[in-house]
This record gives structure tokens, C-alpha cells and sequence, in this order.
């Protein structure tokens, strides 16, 4: 018989514990009948904006929110001269971890919100890596995991690795080669890497594929969005992506995005079935002094924090790729409507 | 009836409190059952639970009820679910158990960690665990929810919640290990 003690250990944690699941599964419903709620709001408002900023920066600052905990999930609007500024806020520590927060905005349009203010300067779009920044600082290193779920939907491992394979064959994607997915499980190797499970959970059901590993350099672009905050102080810590994690496999299945710059033209076309994802994500100022770039894999994908300190006018640079999404905070191009995933994505319509 | 009052009448011995029990969580004891037992043993177990929560308030006093409840209906079922598949009695387990046990020992049982408290261990993992993959895990682990449920429920992606699974998995084991030592 197996020992299952360690399950068994489980059923005996703290009743708080056990709270905690029952209630943040039900705010969690009801979150997500609310988001369903503001996100239609909002797309039908970015449907005539000139930009939307999702996210971030406001949640970014780390100030605390007049929310109180025991407040259900609220939805504030305010006006301002030429938007609006939808945020849908729930609880304290959600927003504290740059969740649920939207901020719709204009270039060149001042936005004050909770405490602070900033102005969206410009937004820039570049396929080269930014100074001082190289694809080792967003480059993924595969580890070895035991992980399985083969057979849970009707495909094995072999099975969704070879559709990967074809699937890549035909669509000119970098291979994975067969003796790097797998060991030899007869002699106890690792039969299976983190590689298995991306490629795993990158081929769904229908063998749909959803981004191979590697990326080569000329994937990568960069979207750079020029923040001038205002007052800022040596207090006023910029730490976005501590909670980044990655998400293996995430993708959008909509059609034919297009990413527009300022003037309208069309920078880059997504053809169907192809995402354009944020690979990763570097934050960082547009004056590098106060620069700090962790990378913290123990954990997160990419941690990047820094200070500010006195600096007015930040940039937040996104790196993107047509193949992958990973963190928390996405960046989604699209045409004519924006598309909400989930409130801890950013959505840029950029037009 | 307020959790309050329910707990009330236990303490009175009022056996009111069984059927405000049943009534308030009958579905979501049933629901934390069927998980482990399918549809097989469900209600003796559902029997048992409430016999065990009438037989431990008093002395127990659970600041939540739901908590206390899913606690004693979730351990019944899975005694039961192990002498099942102890004896053969079921063919297979619909639990992630074998997920469990296997990310984390490399496949071996957990002698290597026979000198573990576990109960502290676990709540301390727990415990160092962001809110959201706490969640996440106790949903898999604890209430044997599948991953397509946990992430219907979070409004997570199924991929995301497979890697914070993942993630969770190698931090229990990380974590062991270090109170191993």
C-alpha cells in the first residue's frame, strides 16, 4: 500500500487555512461576475480612446488604496478633461500586488489617481534590445522537473510532443530536439524536463501549438511607454513585477491583432493563431542611475525593481514576442477592440 | 442560521444543530465527499461527518463552521478512499495523490522525512505560501478540486494553475527538506 501520509497531514492544517480557500474562492466568483461587468464597460470606452494603459502604474506606487477590507468589489470612475479612468478595485492586498487595477488614458492626458499623478508622454515600439539590457536578462532557463499530466486529456506525453514536432515542422518553429525532452527513463534519468511541460502545455487538445521555447532575437520587440510621474520621492518604490510568474501556455486565440503607433499606421501584424505576447518584461528609468535588474528564478521569471528617487520621468519597457506570454502582466495589442483576459493584464490599443 | 448560532446549539446539545448544519452546508459537504469518493460510500461518509461534528462540539468551538465541517467530512472521505484503494475496493483514484507524493519524493514514500512534524511543517508551508498559490494548492491538494475546477474558480488560465501547482510542489519539497535537516 502507498504511504499517503503527506495528503493525509494536509487534511489536518489550520481551519484558517480552509477559510481562507472557502472565502477566496467566493470573492473570486464574484469578482469575476464584476469583471465581466467593468470590462465591458471599459471595452466599449477604449473602443473611441486614443490609448489605453492598463495597470499598472497606479497599483505599481505600493500606496495604499481607501479600500476597506471588508468592502465588496467596487468599480470607480472619474472623469478627467478628455477620458475616463476606470478602475475596478477589490481588496487591499489585491491591489497591493498590482492587481485589478485598470487606468485608461491618452498620450499627453495628466491622470491624478489615489495620491499621485503621472502623464503618458509617448509610446514607442523597437525591435532592439534596449541599452544595457541583453535576451540573458529575459532568457528562460529550462530545469529539470518531475512533472506529469499525460494521459489527463487523452494525450500522452510522446503524443503531445510529437504534435509539437509536426506542428513546428510545418510551421518552421524551432525544434526541440528529442534527446534534450527526454532522458532515458530506464535508467532513472529524467524522462521528462520543464521543456515537457511547456511543450505540454503549449500543445492543447487539438494539438493547437501555443510557442516553442526559443525565440530568436529578431522576435523580440520592445514597447516603450514613457511615464512622467509626478512628486516622486526616494519613498516611492517602482516594484511591478514581484509577482510575476510565469505563465506556461497562456495564449490568446483571437485573431489578427495589429499594433499601431501614434499616428495610426500599423507596426506589426499578428497573424491568426499567433500571439503576441509579452515575453518578458524589463522596467527600467529612462535616467539608468537608479537602475536595479534582479532575476529571481527561484521564484518569479523577472523580478525588476528600482527606485526612483527624485526621477520624474520613467519608461516602462515591455519586451514582446510573437510567441509567448509570460507574467502575470500581459500586453495585448489588438485593432478596434481591446480584449481583457484578466485584470492583472495590461492592454495597450495602440491607435 | 448564522455559524454562530449553529455552533450554539451544539454546545446546548440541541440537535436542531444537525439539521442547520445539513441544511446550511449539506451541498458543499456532499461536494467535498464526491471529490474523494465519487458517488460510491458518499453518504455513510456525509453520516459519519455529521456524527463526528455533533461528537467534538463541544468541546470544539470552531470559529468557522464551513472550515470545521469541510475539515471533518474532507478526512473522513479520504480514511475512507484509502481503505478503499487499500484493499482494492476501487479501482482507481481519482485523487491527485500519486501527483503529490511522487513530485515530492521522487517517486519514494517520505521516510526520508521521518523526522518531520508534519502537522507544523505543512501549516508552516502553508503559511509561507503567497495567498493566491495557498489557495491554489489547498483547492488540489486539500479539496481534491481538478485544475480546470481551481482555475473556473480563481478566473486563473488552466496552464496558469498547473505551473503554480508546479511551483507549489517543488516549494513543499524545498521546504521539507529544509526542516529535514
Amino acid at each position: 500500500m502507498k504511504n499517503y501520509r503527506l495528503y493525509d497531514e494536509i487534511g489536518r492544517v489550520d481551519t484558517a487555512f480552509v477559510e481562507e480557500v472557502l472565502e477566496y474562492t467566493e470573492k473570486s466568483k464574484r469578482r469575476h461576475i464584476m469583471s465581466k461587468t467593468v470590462i465591458l464597460k471599459a471595452a466599449a470606452i477604449a473602443a473611441c480612446a486614443a490609448v489605453v494603459i492598463g495597470a499598472g502604474a497606479a497599483a505599481l506606487m505600493r500606496r495604499e488604496l481607501p479600500v476597506k477590507k471588508e468592502d465588496p468589489v467596487q468599480t470607480v470612475e472619474a472623469e478627467t478633461e478628455d477620458s475616463t479612468v476606470v478602475v475596478e478595485r477589490s481588496y487591499n492586498e489585491r491591489i497591493a500586488d498590482g492587481e485589478e487595477v485598470k487606468i485608461e488614458t491618452h498620450i499627453g492626458e495628466r491622470i491624478e489617481h489615489q495620491g499621485f499623478a503621472f502623464t503618458l508622454k509617448n509610446i514607442t515600439v523597437s525591435p532592439t534590445f534596449p541599452e544595457g539590457i541583453t535576451k540573458a536578462d529575459i532568457s528562460y532557463t529550462p530545469t529539470v522537473a518531475a512533472y506529469t499530466d499525460g494521459g489527463t486529456d487523452g494525450m500522452s506525453y510522446s503524443e503531445k510532443f510529437y504534435s509539437y514536432r509536426e506542428y513546428a515542422k510545418e510551421h518552421g518553429l524551432p525544434p526541440i530536439e528529442e534527446d534534450e525532452a527526454y532522458g532515458d527513463p530506464e535508467k532513472g534519468e529524467g524522462a521528462y524536463t520543464e521543456r515537457d511541460l511547456f511543450v505540454s502545455d503549449v500543445i492543447d487538445d487539438n494539438g493547437m501549438y501555443n510557442g516553442p521555447m526559443d525565440v530568436p532575437d529578431e522576435a523580440y520587440k520592445w514597447v516603450f511607454l514613457e511615464l512622467e510621474i509626478e512628486n516622486l520621492t526616494d519613498e516611492d518604490k517602482l516594484e511591478y513585477f514581484g509577482d510575476m510568474q510565469v505563465c506556461y501556455g497562456d495564449y490568446i486565440t483571437e485573431p489578427a491583432y495589429e499594433l499601431y503607433d501614434k499616428d495610426g499606421n500599423a507596426i506589426v501584424n499578428i497573424p491568426e493563431y499567433s500571439q503576441y505576447s509579452i515575453y518578458s518584461l524589463v522596467c527600467y528609468m529612462s535616467e539608468h542611475t537608479d537602475e536595479k535588474i534582479t532575476d529571481d528564478r527561484t521564484d518569479t521569471f523577472l523580478n525588476v525593481s528600482f527606485t526612483p528617487s527624485e526621477k520624474k520621468s520613467i519608461i516602462l519597457g515591455f519586451c514582446i514576442s510573437d510567441h509567448f506570454i509570460y507574467g502575470d502582466l500581459v500586453l495585448q495589442l489588438h485593432n478596434s477592440e481591446p480584449i481583457f483576459y484578466q485584470s492583472d493584464y495590461v492592454y495597450l490599443p495602440l491607435k | 442560521m448564522e455559524d454562530e448560532k449553529i455552533v450554539g446549539l451544539y454546545l446546548a446539545r440541541d440537535e436542531l444543530a444537525l439539521s442547520a448544519t445539513q441544511e446550511k452546508y449539506g451541498a458543499l459537504l456532499l461536494s467535498v465527499a464526491r471529490r474523494f469518493l465519487g458517488q460510491c460510500d458518499v453518504e455513510e461518509c456525509l453520516n459519519d461527518a455529521y456524527l463526528a461534528i455533533w461528537g467534538s462540539i463541544p468541546p470544539e468551538r470552531p470559529k468557522s463552521l464551513a472550515a470545521y465541517c469541510c475539515g471533518v467530512i474532507r478526512n473522513l472521505s479520504f480514511k475512507r478512499l484509502e481503505y478503499n484503494l487499500a484493499e482494492k475496493r476501487s479501482p482507481k483514484s481519482a485523487l491527485p495523490l500519486d501527483e503529490l507524493e511522487a513530485s515530492l519524493s521522487g517517486g519514494e514514500d517520505f521516510r526520508e522525512y521521518e523526522n518531520i512534524d508534519f502537522s507544523i511543517a505543512v501549516n508552516g508551508f502553508l503559511q509561507s505560501l503567497k495567498p493566491e498559490m495557498r489557495v491554489v494548492f489547498m483547492k488540489r491538494y486539500y479539496f481534491a478540486d481538478t485544475v480546470p475546477e481551481i482555475s473556473a474558480d480563481l478566473g486563473l488560465s488552466e496552464s496558469k494553475v498547473k505551473s503554480m501547482l508546479l511551483r507549489a510542489r517543488k516549494k513543499y519539497l524545498s521546504f521539507l527538506k529544509g526542516e529535514s535537516k
